[in-house]
């Protein structure tokens, strides 16, 4: 549904690269609290109605979070959050550093995704269009002001210029089977120097893995709270006695490659990466997920070896 | 799943057949182990589940015959499977099982009740003997060369992964197929329903694609085997 509709909104911020997921994927969220006495159980569902602002590639990227968090039996808390939260896609005007999400069968532009489309005018302030009759419930709730006539026009033209001169190189995404191609010691060498630090999880808009705990309140009263957690710790399949199936840190790297790239497409038919470039932006040690890509694109495509899946 | 309250959440399987009461096997191991090796008779634990795929037991019903091979704390979830064998019409088995020392040895009590079993024959083997002991030393697999391994059999294991690795060897130069290899993989669970990751092996998710894998689905996975 597009709106006839548009409206200005003002003193919004969209929210810094590593605290973009946890709007929606929290780093750290209490599932139950419980008393040892009693054992009386209160699982946490109350989630507000609140704005949530993401970019185009976050909107791509949720709707594989879906496939994942929505699949019967739900994840309730992100049912209800995904009920609850109004999103908010921000059109990118120009690339931003390090993005190549049209690599990855992205755009600049909001697809139609989320339940309103903002487009930026100045400083904190932003064009309205209405996608959702939630998002449109939202808007009359909080009696935005109509955008001027004309102002449309205004930002069509915006939007067709950031389509029309991007910016932003174009890399080669490797296939399912050339991930499969690379041998294990071509990872050693890809992954050598990583700090195993999960920064790269952390910041991934589709990276959703976590652990959980049970947390002392206090004598009598506990919380089993889930937090962020990342497939490249050492710690992330850990099991009594230090047995992992994952037992070094290039196996590791490997694993968050494989996952993207060879697991997900074939399980869910998309990309597990949207291109958004922080995992770069923020990786400590620098490995650049565009160069390591293209450099696995242009390997797997040489190593002809037996068709061997990766853990 | 069981949780001690307070402290924590772990998985297990059921070692008997699960109905209105069941049972669950416990090694201490850490944490929650510990814990639950501590709770008095009466105290009240959480459940979750169960989650993720059963043994196969219609093709095991209607196969030629049954190899079981347990490890170590591997034979808990294979003794629900042999109480389903004994108390419904299924093919002759084989138990091979081995444990570390004869004081790992499981469920010893059940043995003689096992073997009288006129479809079964039961082995037992361990690693290390002590001085009372009189059976069969060595690593499990070691037991295959005292029986004679049925023409397409299905083979059951669980224990060890390295234990495990070593069973599908044996039986994969015996002449059993991949897909005729059911193993049961062990990796750290969380949400026991697919959404926490923790479990991925591979393309898998254990909690929700296995335990219970066929040699077939997993022989690809750069992983344990
Ligand atoms: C499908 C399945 C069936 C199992 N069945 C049995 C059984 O019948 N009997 C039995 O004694 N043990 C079984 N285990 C192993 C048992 O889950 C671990 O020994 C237990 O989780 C250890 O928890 P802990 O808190 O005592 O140890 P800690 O090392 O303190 O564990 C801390 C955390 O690691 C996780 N974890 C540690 N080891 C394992 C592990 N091996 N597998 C999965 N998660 C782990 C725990 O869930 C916990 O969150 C099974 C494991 C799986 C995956
Ligand atoms: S952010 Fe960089 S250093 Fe840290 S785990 Fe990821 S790739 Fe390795
Ligand atoms: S893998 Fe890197 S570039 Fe791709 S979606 Fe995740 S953080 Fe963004
Ligand atoms: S235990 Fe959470 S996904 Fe398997």
């Amino acid at each position: 549904m597009s709106s006839v509709k548009a409206y200005i909104i003002k003193d919004l911020e969209v929210p810094p690269d590593l605290e973009m997921k946890n709007q929606y994927v929290f780093k750290r969220q209490r599932i139950l609290s419980y008393n040892i006495k009693s054992l009386k159980i209160k699982e946490h569902l109350d989630v507000d109605e609140k704005l949530i602002l993401i970019r185009p590639c976050d909107a791509i990227a949720l709707e594989y979070i879906d496939k994942v968090m929505l699949e019967e039996p739900a994840d309730p808390q992100y049912k209800i959050l995904r009920e609850q939260g109004i999103f908010a896609v921000v059109n990118c005007l120009k690339s931003c550093d390090g993005g190549f999400c049209l690599s990855t069968g992205g755009s600049l532009l909001n697809n139609g995704l989320g339940d309103l489309e903002l487009t930026p005018l100045k400083d904190k302030e932003y064009f309205v269009e209405v996608l959702t009759e939630k998002g449109h419930n939202y808007i009359q709730k909080l009696g935005l002001k109509e955008a001027p006539k004309g102002l449309g026009e205004k930002v069509d033209k915006m939007k067709k210029d950031a389509l029309g001169n991007p910016e932003q190189e174009i890399i080669v995404i490797p296939t399912p089977e050339q991930i499969r191609n690379i041998p294990m010691e071509e990872w050693e060498k890809i992954a050598s120097g990583c700090l195993g630090c999960g920064f790269c999880n952390y910041s991934c808009p589709t990276c959703t893995c976590y652990a959980e705990s049970h947390v002392k309140k206090d004598t009598n009263n506990f919380s089993k709270v889930r937090v962020w957690d990342a497939c490249v710790l050492e710690s992330f399949n850990l099991m009594a006695g230090g047995h992992t199936l994952m037992p070094n840190r290039s196996r590791r790297f490997r694993r968050r490659y494989s996952h993207k790239f060879e697991n997900i497409p074939e399980q869910y038919g998309v990309l597990g990466c949207v291109g958004c470039g922080r995992c770069y932006k923020l990786c400590p040690a620098h490995f650049d997920i565009k160069k390591i890509l293209s450099y696995l694109a242009k390997k797997g495509a040489e190593v002809k070896l037996p068709v061997t899946a990766s853990q | 799943m069981l949780t001690v309250f307070g402290v924590g959440e772990a998985p297990f399987a059921f070692s008997s057949i699960a109905g209105k009461k069941f049972q669950s096997t416990i090694r201490k191991a850490g944490t929650v182990t510990e814990a639950l090796h501590k709770l008095k008779v009466g105290s009240k634990i959480g459940i979750r589940g169960p989650f993720g795929k059963p043994f196969p037991l219609d093709e095991l019903k209607n196969a030629n015959s049954i190899i079981i091979v347990a490890g170590g704390i591997g034979l808990p979830p294979l003794r629900s499977l042999i109480q389903y064998i004994f108390a419904n019409d299924f093919p002759n088995q084989i138990i091979l099982y081995g444990a570390r020392t004869p004081a790992d040895l499981l469920f010893k009590k059940k043995f003689e009740k096992w073997k009288k079993n006129p479809k079964t024959e039961m082995l037992v083997t361990v690693d290390n003997g002590d001085a009372n002991w009189k059976g069969n030393v060595g690593v499990v697999t070691t037991l295959f060369d005292k029986i004679k391994v049925p023409e397409n059999a299905k083979v059951v294991t669980v224990g060890p992964a390295i234990m495990m690795k070593f069973v599908v060897k044996k039986c994969l130069e015996l002449g059993v197929k991949p897909e005729d290899i059911i193993v049961s993989l062990e990796n750290r669970m969380t949400c026991g329903y697919g959404k926490c990751g923790n479990c991925a092996y591979g393309k898998y998710l254990v909690c929700k694609d296995g335990p219970v894998f066929t040699y077939e689905q997993i022989k690809d996975i750069q992983g344990i085997f």
